[in-house]
């Protein structure tokens, strides 16, 4: 069938008069590098563009589990949307636009050296001091050396947007940390991958050789001297990073170990990185922490993210930070009011690349031309205060714009004025229908050698606002990619690939960061006790209601009895002789109370905090299925959670979920350093719990009934009944779950698996052993050792005497490997003495 | 002129051992036209200590200290002679400048860029109405300035209680006014608000005051408060400190040790542990007269 008129779809003019049309020039003709990209669409039906969305889409959700980092709240995930239209730009304005965009960082890197410097700038009158001096982020620590690599600014990011004369103007630059270059390569993975014939034809600039490029200039930051490849970090704020998402992708992009400021530690003066194995000296430091929050001795005193003496470390030449610290007052949005001057008095050349129109309110002329025409005006805090809303006087009721002015007069120095023109329309996908947008997108350059290296391409934005396109993600705000065209003749370029995943360079990974490790320890001791929670609690459920036997209260009052040991309900609603009423109340609660302490969803919640802070080192499926585990739960509508049944089907899922975890990480988890953690938590677990449940259902006047629901909570009731057939006794019992080293549940299986975990760990290669493997031994020799038949014998106290010395040595061991592997992990504290204190003070 | 002997002796005592920590300082006099810093010097205890001494932003000296090896006990003391001779007040037609023509300059004249960065806010000491209202009717239009700067000196002094423990380092200046007590710091930082809050340019000073004993007691050691002054800029001139806890111009009993735009620039000891738990902090200031050189 011919394609009819009706089908095709066509592209709408740009609505907006005194707009700039990326598509069509004044005379409604199509511009021609967007012709290739008019014809591709025009030629799609709507069924064919809705396609291309639901690609779009899906090859994003099939990110998902990268992205749903972003954000984070349980549950909740922040949608990347990326339209499947790319922003195509005429490569002549490209180039032009890259010009001045070079030249603004080689600008913005002069007035940095400056103001860390001479402040020349300040005395001759070309930057009002307030801006510099007053600047609550002017580093004073930073003054008076210069960082290594000699320069002040190396990753820059400039949003650009078009004003109505097709003229690209900045709205704001990024000098401190630029986010976005990662969410950039993102979509240019999708969208490559979407259109790879329109890709091609349009011969799209790669963007790999700017990342080569911001590679080498970042490696070229390791102090003279470094031998071999330098160790480059990422340092990032952690998981609950907005952006954290993008620190994990580049990390691994780029090669870099990704780290938090607590696996970093500066020794004599050096940057180091905190591994399983010990110090390894770190020289390069690609830092994601704001600026002052680097460094609780030197900046700000409450930066506990930070890495106390990164500053003095730098000022040393002993690390490279890219960007050096203090670079944040490029960002100053008032900065852009002094750009023109400051260009031909720092370069000697007219500033290409203009700003939005900027006043300085502090600046007495400005402020009375931003008073006579309000209107005209986005008003913003002066300093960039990334919680400051800007405001629009327009738009304010006159209360609010009686009460902004009267600040405006006030405190007029915190205060800028801009002008934001018009941006310019393209067209957008939205459900299979093409529309009208505006758009503003981000720029990324490097240091290169001289000069800056800009990276073709950018993170475009659908966007109203367009000034610091990442201070307010909405989740309706569509992404775009940026394409750039090669020149005519260039080879066609290679579909984008994804990018190599890190591989582990030495076998056993022993420089991973110990926290991770530490993290990784705890994920296997919760996923266990939740193990043991959902086996205790599905052994409860069936001991309610009206099918229940008369003996079920007995053993109910065990069961409760024992997760009050284990700690999932509160201790002091356990009662001896528990009535039934009360223990049913404590395990629904314990299935449905999300804001206690205790309970089923915040042990869930603590696993997936944990899963997030391990995502680098987790494989897709085992993050998948810890993801599904954490998640169980939040399916589970706690109103309708009003019968055991439905509470026992609940608890069924849990233990699907918490089977999926051990078959996924048995199976697929590399035996090195961060399975040998998981796995050590594991066992310690599972024997504390064994323990515990041995002290709770074989307490004095323990019947049968309680020891068939102890066999039937250690999943071994049926070795048992193979073994010993239907004669339940509390010896045998005993033997199974304590002393039996082939029961993959018995305290004895753990004791020798942790024992050979412990053995693979650095410090227990020589004959000396550890305090940890010392304390496993003589664990292993007391259960070895101990006479079952003479324990159990008459009221029971050799086993109670037996279970509470195990305890006793399995909570050391617990601290013993603490102590040994993350002792330098406690927390840092800051401590400090005041101006007046003559005598002694007991301080807090 | 005064000799003096300065010991100034802080000391941790933590509840577990401290396994590394890293502390920076702001101990050592400083070298002025009226104060020779004759002999100074700083040792830690545990020895396993290794210390590197530079000068600030602010030209302060700033010791940085790192220990190695795990220690309950962390005992920093800072030794010095130090002679002082009154500071040089000279009488000229600038001293009578009106407080409104020394902000005039301060804005104007960008020669004056270092003490002009004393005008803009800090970290604990942010200029606002409070502070401003409190000073206007002591800065009357046209008053000269040093006569404005003296009375704010007695002001405080008269209407703010000494009073140790009711504020700490955290305490911040709207409830020092609110209260009208604190103690030297407070006061300090008050005088350097007030003047930020009129366009002025004001300084936080730390040192030592010696005390004396009442008469025919010996003077007690240990009993010498590290303390804390303002200054004030007037161009021309220069800096003039004041001490409003006392209500005098600091003379030759007024020991220098740093200067910055508050508390937090040059707090006395400021560090980073790991480890340790809880802690007591014992700080014990002595200043003596040098037995070899009295007032002459």
């Amino acid at each position: 069938v011919e394609p009819t008129q009706e089908r095709r779809s066509s592209i709408p003019p740009s609505r907006r008069v005194g707009s700039f049309d990326e598509l069509r020039d004044a005379l409604g003709q199509l511009r021609p590098h967007q012709r290739p990209l008019a014809q591709f669409l025009e030629g799609k039906d709507v069924k064919e563009l809705e396609e291309l969305g639901r690609l779009v889409r899906q090859r994003i959700t099939q990110q998902e589990v990268t992205f749903n980092i972003l954000g984070v709240p349980e549950g909740t995930n922040r949608p990347w949307q990326l339209d499947a239209v790319p922003l195509v730009l005429d490569r002549n304005e490209w180039l032009t636009l890259s010009g001045g965009l070079r030249q603004r960082a080689r600008l913005l890197n002069a007035v940095l050296r400056d103001c860390y410097g001479p402040q020349q700038l300040l005395r001759d009158g070309l930057l009002p001091a307030e801006l510099v001096l007053g600047h609550p982020e002017f580093l004073r620590a930073c003054h008076g050396w210069q960082p290594l690599g000699g320069e002040f600014l190396h990753l820059y990011a400039a949003d650009v947007g078009r004003d109505p004369t097709g003229k690209f103007r900045v709205f704001s630059d990024r000098t401190q940390a630029p986010t976005g270059a990662g969410y950039a390569l993102e979509n240019r993975l999708v969208l490559g991958r979407t259109l790879p014939e329109l890709f091609r034809e349009y011969r799209v600039e790669r963007m790999a050789g700017f990342f080569t490029k911001l590679r080498r200039t970042v490696e070229n930051l390791a102090p003279v001297g470094t031998r071999g490849q330098p160790r480059v970090v990422l340092l990032s704020a952690g998981a609950r990073d907005e952006s954290s998402f993008e620190h994990a992708y580049l990390a691994r992009y780029l090669g870099y170990e990704l780290v938090e400021g607590r696996d970093l530690s500066v020794r004599g003066g050096h940057v180091y990185l905190k591994t399983l194995s010990g110090l390894r000296k770190v020289d390069v430091v690609l830092r994601r922490l704001g600026d002052a929050w680097s460094d609780p001795l030197e900046l700000r005193e409450d930066s506990l993210g930070g890495v106390a003496g990164l500053t003095s470390a730098a000022r040393a030449g002993n690390v490279g930070l890219a960007n050096p610290l203090g670079a944040v007052i490029g960002e100053t949005p008032a900065l852009k009011a002094y750009l023109p001057a400051l260009c031909r008095h720092l370069l000697g050349e007219e500033l290409l690349l203009e700003s939005v129109q900027t006043w300085w309110c502090g600046d007495a002329a400005s402020l009375q031309e931003v008073l006579a025409h309000p209107d005209d005006f986005v008003i913003k805090p002066a300093f960039g205060d990334r919680r400051g809303e800007p405001y629009f006087p327009a738009q304010l009721s006159s209360d609010a714009r009686r009460e902004l002015f009267e600040r405006l007069r006030v405190h007029s120095g915190d205060f800028v004025a801009e002008r934001w023109p018009e941006l310019s329309g393209l067209p957008v996908l939205d459900r299979g229908e093409l529309s009208t947008g505006t758009v503003a997108f981000r720029t990324f350059l490097v240091r290169d050698g001289g000069d800056y290296d800009v990276m073709p391409g950018g993170l475009a934005r659908i966007n109203e606002a367009p000034d610091g396109l990442f201070l307010a993600i909405k989740s309706n705000a569509y992404s775009k990619d940026v394409w750039i065209p090669s020149a005519a003749g260039s080879a066609e370029p290679p579909l984008p690939t994804m990018p190599d995943q890190r591989v582990e360079l030495r076998r056993g990974g022993l420089d991973l960061p110990s926290r991770l490790l530490d993290d990784i320890f705890w994920l296997g001791r919760y996923v266990e006790r939740v193990d043991a929670t959902v086996r205790l609690a599905r052994a409860g459920f069936e001991r309610i209601g009206s099918e229940a036997g008369p003996d079920a209260p007995l053993v109910l009052a065990a069961v409760i009895d024992a997760m009050g040991r284990i700690g999932v309900v509160p201790r002091s609603t356990v009662t001896p002789g528990q009535d039934p009423a009360s223990a049913e109340v404590l395990l629904y609660g314990l299935l449905a109370d999300r804001i206690a302490q205790e309970g089923l969803p915040s042990m869930l919640s603590r696993i997936h905090g944990l899963t997030l802070s391990v995502r680098s080192r987790l494989s897709r499926d085992a993050w998948y299925v810890l993801r599904r585990l954490t998640r169980t739960l939040a399916g589970v509508d706690s109103t309708r959670l009003t019968s055991p049944v439905v509470a026992i089907e609940a608890l069924d899922q849990l233990i699907f979920s918490l089977a999926a975890v051990s078959g996924t990480t048995l199976d697929n988890m590399v035996r090195g350093h961060a399975w040998t953690f998981l796995d050590l938590g594991r066992r310690i677990e599972r024997g504390v719990n064994m323990l515990m449940l041995l002290q709770s259902f074989l307490a004095p006047g323990a019947t049968r009934l309680h020891m068939e629901a102890l066999l039937e909570v250690a999943d071994s009731l049926l070795t048992y009944r193979a073994r010993y057939l239907s004669s339940l006794q509390a010896a045998p019992v005993v033997d199974l779950l304590l002393t039996d080293t082939t029961n993959p549940r018995s305290v004895a299986f753990q004791v020798e698996l942790a024992k050979d975990h412990l053995r693979r760990l650095p410090g227990h290669e020589g004959v000396v052993r550890g305090r940890a493997e010392r304390r496993l031994i003589g664990l292993e020799s007391s259960l070895l050792a101990a006479d079952v038949e003479q324990a159990c014998a008459g009221d029971g106290a050799g086993l109670r005497q037996l279970l509470e010395d195990a305890l006793a040595q399995s909570w050391q061991l617990s601290d013993d490997i603490s102590a040994t592997w993350f002792a330098h992990l406690s927390k840092e504290r800051a401590v400090s003495a005041p101006h007046w204190v003559n005598e002694d003070l007991e301080a807090t | 002129v005064r000799r003096y002997r300065v010991t100034h002796t802080t000391r941790y005592d933590y509840e577990s051992p401290v396994l590394h920590a890293t502390h920076a300082l702001h101990l050592e006099p400083r070298s002025l036209a009226h104060q020779r810093v004759l002999e100074s010097r700083v040792t830690i205890t545990p020895d396993q200590a290794e210390l590197h001494a530079g000068r600030d932003y602010f030209g302060n000296m700033t010791h940085f200290v790192e220990i190695l090896a795990p220690h309950e006990l962390l005992e920093v003391k800072s030794q010095s002679r130090i002679e002082v001779a009154p500071p040089q007040l000279e009488l000229t037609p600038a001293t009578r400048l009106s407080w409104e023509k020394v902000r005039e300059q301060l804005e104007q004249d960008r020669s004056l860029i270092a003490a002009r960065e004393f005008c803009f806010d800090s970290p604990l000491v942010r200029s606002h109405q409070m502070l401003a209202d409190y000073a206007a009717p002591i800065f009357t239009p046209g008053r000269p300035f040093v006569d404005a700067v003296g009375e704010l000196s007695e002001r405080i002094f008269r209407e703010f209680k000494y009073e140790p423990l009711a504020t700490d380092v955290s305490t911040p200046l709207a409830q020092v006014l609110r209260e009208r007590r604190g103690v030297c710091q407070d006061f300090a930082q008050l005088a350097v608000g007030c003047l930020r809050s009129l366009g002025l340019a004001g300084r936080y000073v730390s040192g030592y005051l010696e005390t004396e004993a009442p008469p025919g007691r010996p003077k007690l050691v240990g009993a010498d408060a590290s303390h804390a002054w303002a200054s004030a800029f007037l161009p021309a001139l220069g800096w003039i400190d004041f001490d409003p806890t006392n209500a005098v111009f600091p003379g030759e009993r007024h020991v220098t040790v740093a200067w910055g735009r508050d508390f937090s620039d040059v707090s006395p000891l400021r560090g980073i542990v790991l480890g340790g738990g809880q802690h007591s902090l014992n700080v014990a200031v002595d200043v003596t007269l040098d037995e070899d050189h009295h007032d002459g």
